[in-house]
C-alpha cells in the first residue's frame, strides 16, 4: 500500500513539475503554427523590415519595423534610468542603510513590485503626461520618453531585490579582508562587492528588462500607440505588445491580420526568450 | 627595545556583556607576542581592536585607550591605521582575482605604489619573496587566486598584507585551517617577517605560541593572566592558571 502511495505521489509530483514546460512548449507550437503560415505567406524579411504597419488598409501592410523599433525605444529608456538606480538603491539596501531604514525600505521595494500595470499607467497619464508635455514644451505628453518613464518604476523592484540578494550574499570576508588592507568603504564596494555580485547584478537587470519587454497595459496608455518610426524619444510610439493587445478584438479569427499579430507575438516570445536566456546563463554563473 | 603598542586599561563590550577586562599590555618592536587562551578568552577581540576590525560591530564598546608610536589609535582614520597595522584572518581570503591583482590592489588604492606597470611587478615580486610563495606562483601570476591550496592562500593574504608595507602585523589563528607543513611554512615567514615588523599571533595551538613566540600572554576569560618570555612561561608559569593550560590539563 505504501508503495503504491509513494509511487502516486511521484507521479504526481512529477507531472507539476513537468508542466511549465508543456505550458512554453505549447504556446510556442500554437504561435509558431499561426504565425508560420502567415510568415510563408507574407515573407519573414518583409515582415520584419516592413516600415509601414497598416494593417486594414487595402492592400495590407505588415511591416513591424515601427513596433520593434518602438518596443527597443522604450526598453532601451527604461533601463537606462531603471539600471542605475535600481542598482545603487540595492547598494544602499544592502550596504549602508542602517537596520530599521532597510527593513522599511525592503518592503516598500517589494509593494511596489504589486501595483497592477493598469494602475501604473493610469497614473502616469494624469500626472506625468501633462508634466512631459509642459517641460519639453511638446505637442503631445504620449511619447516614448514617457512610457520608459513609467517603465522603468516597474522594472524597479525586480531589479532592486535581485540585485540586493546578489549583493547581500557576497562573504563578509571579502569585505573585511579589503577593509583590513586600509581600503575606505566605498573603495572595498566599488571593487570587491560590486565585482563579486557582478553575475547576479546583471541577472537582475535582464529580468528586469525582460518585465519591461512585456509590459502591454501601461505603455498602451502612455506611449501613444502611433505605428511610425520615431526621430526622438518625444515622440509617440507603439510597441509590439500594445500592438497585439489593443488589436486583437477586431481582427477576423483566421484572416491575414490575425494571423499577423501571431507572428508578431511569436517574434516578441523569441526577443523575451533570449533576453531570460542570458538571464539565466548569469545567474547560473554567480553560484559556481 | 621600545614599545611599539601600549594598551591602557583597555575594556571591551558587546553590548553589555563584558569581553575583555582592564587589559594592560605592552608589544615590543620587532618581536613576536603571541596570545594564548581557551575560547571566549578575548583573544580575538583584543586582536580586531588593535586594528578597529571591531568598529563595524554595533554592539561593540571600548573604555581605555591602545597607543601606536604614542598616538591613540581610537583617535586615528581607520583606513590609515590600517594601512600601519595590516591583519590576517584564520580563514585565508583572497579576493576574487588573480594573483597579481590581490597584491597590488592595496599598494595602489593606497597609493603606496605609482601607475608604472615596473613599480607595480617589483612591488608584487618582492611581497610574494618576502611571504616565501614566489617561487611556487612566479609562472602563474595572472591566473585566479582562487586556485591556490589554502596554504598558498594564506601566504598570498600574508603577501597583500606586506605589500602596503605596515609596521605592524596582526595575525588570527592564521594556521587553524592548514595542514602541518603549510603551517610550518606560514611559521617560517612569521620568523623572518619579524625583522621588519612587530607582530601579534593569536593562536589555539599551544606549541605554535612556544615554537614562534618571544613572548607569551594567557588570557583567561577577558583578563590578562600571565605574560613573559615564551621560554620562562613554558618552563616555569607563575600562575597555577596558566601551568593548567600549557600543560593540557584544560582548554
Amino acid at each position: 500500500m505504501r508503495k503504491i502511495i509513494d509511487s502516486v505521489m511521484e507521479t504526481i509530483v512529477f507531472i507539476c513539475g513537468i508542466l511549465s514546460i508543456v505550458f512554453v512548449a505549447l504556446i510556442f507550437g500554437f504561435l509558431l503554427k499561426e504565425g508560420f503560415a502567415f510568415f510563408k505567406e507574407f515573407g519573414v524579411i518583409n515582415f520584419i523590415t516592413g516600415r509601414f504597419w497598416y494593417p486594414v488598409s487595402n492592400p495590407p501592410q505588415f511591416g513591424i519595423l515601427p513596433l520593434i523599433v518602438g518596443s527597443l525605444l522604450v526598453t532601451v529608456g527604461a533601463a537606462v534610468i531603471a539600471v542605475p538606480m535600481g542598482v545603487m538603491a540595492a547598494l544602499y539596501i544592502s550596504e549602508i542603510a542602517p537596520k530599521g531604514v532597510r527593513d522599511i525600505l525592503k518592503s516598500f521595494v517589494e509593494l511596489m513590485a504589486a501595483i497592477p500595470s493598469v494602475v501604473i499607467g493610469f497614473v502616469g497619464m494624469v500626472t506625468i503626461v501633462p508634466i512631459i508635455r509642459m517641460t519639453f514644451n511638446l505637442p503631445t505628453g504620449l511619447t516614448a520618453f514617457t512610457g520608459s518613464l513609467m517603465l522603468a518604476f516597474m522594472a524597479m523592484p525586480t531589479i532592486v531585490t535581485i540585485s540586493e540578494d546578489a549583493i547581500r550574499s557576497v562573504p563578509w570576508a571579502y569585505k573585511e579582508g579589503a577593509l583590513a588592507l586600509g581600503a575606505t568603504r566605498w573603495q572595498t564596494v566599488r571593487r570587491i562587492v560590486l565585482k563579486a555580485a557582478m553575475p547576479g547584478i546583471v541577472a537582475a537587470v535582464m529580468l528586469g528588462i525582460g518585465r519591461v519587454i512585456g509590459e502591454t497595459m501601461a505603455v498602451m496608455m502612455i506611449t501613444g500607440n502611433a505605428a511610425q518610426i520615431p526621430h526622438s524619444i518625444f515622440e509617440p510610439v507603439r510597441t509590439m505588445t500594445a500592438t497585439i493587445a489593443a488589436e486583437m478584438g477586431e481582427t477576423v479569427r483566421g484572416g491575414m491580420h490575425y494571423r499577423a499579430l501571431f507572428a508578431l507575438g511569436f517574434v516578441l516570445f523569441v526577443i523575451t526568450f533570449i533576453v531570460n536566456f542570458v538571464a539565466d546563463l548569469f545567474s547560473g554563473k554567480s553560484k559556481k | 627595545m621600545s614599545d611599539k603598542i601600549k594598551v591602557e586599561n583597555l575594556s571591551c563590550f558587546y553590548g553589555k556583556h563584558r569581553v575583555l577586562e582592564s587589559l594592560n599590555i605592552n608589544v615590543v618592536k620587532n618581536e613576536i607576542l603571541t596570545i594564548i587562551g581557551p575560547a571566549n578568552s578575548g583573544k580575538t577581540s583584543f586582536l580586531r581592536t588593535l586594528n578597529r576590525m571591531n568598529d563595524f560591530n554595533p554592539d561593540y564598546s571600548r573604555e581605555g585607550a591602545v597607543y601606536l608610536d604614542n598616538d591613540n589609535i581610537f583617535e586615528m582614520n581607520t583606513e590609515k591605521l590600517r594601512k600601519r597595522v595590516g591583519m590576517l584572518f584564520a580563514m585565508p581570503i583572497p579576493l576574487p582575482m588573480t594573483i597579481y591583482e590581490n597584491i597590488v590592489y592595496a599598494p595602489k588604492r593606497l597609493g603606496v605604489v605609482a601607475g608604472k606597470k615596473s613599480d607595480q611587478d617589483a612591488v608584487v615580486e618582492q611581497a610574494l619573496k618576502d611571504a616565501s610563495l614566489w617561487d611556487e606562483v612566479k609562472d602563474r601570476l595572472d591566473s585566479s587566486a582562487m586556485k591556490l591550496s589554502g596554504g598558498q592562500q594564506q601566504r598570498l593574504c600574508i603577501a597583500r598584507i606586506l605589500a602596503i608595507n605596515p609596521e605592524v602585523i596582526l595575525f588570527d589563528e592564521p594556521c587553524s585551517g592548514l595542514d602541518p607543513i603549510s603551517t610550518a611554512k606560514v611559521e617560517e615567514s612569521m620568523i623572518e617577517l619579524k625583522e621588519k615588523y612587530t607582530i601579534v599571533l593569536v593562536t589555539n595551538n599551544v606549541k605554535q605560541a612556544s615554537r614562534v613566540g618571544d613572548r607569551t600572554a594567557f588570557f583567561l576569560m577577558g583578563k590578562l593572566v600571565e605574560l613573559d618570555k615564551t621560554g620562562t612561561m613554558f618552563v616555569s608559569p607563575k600562575q597555577k592558571q596558566t601551568e593548567d593550560y600549557i600543560t593540557g590539563r584544560f582548554g
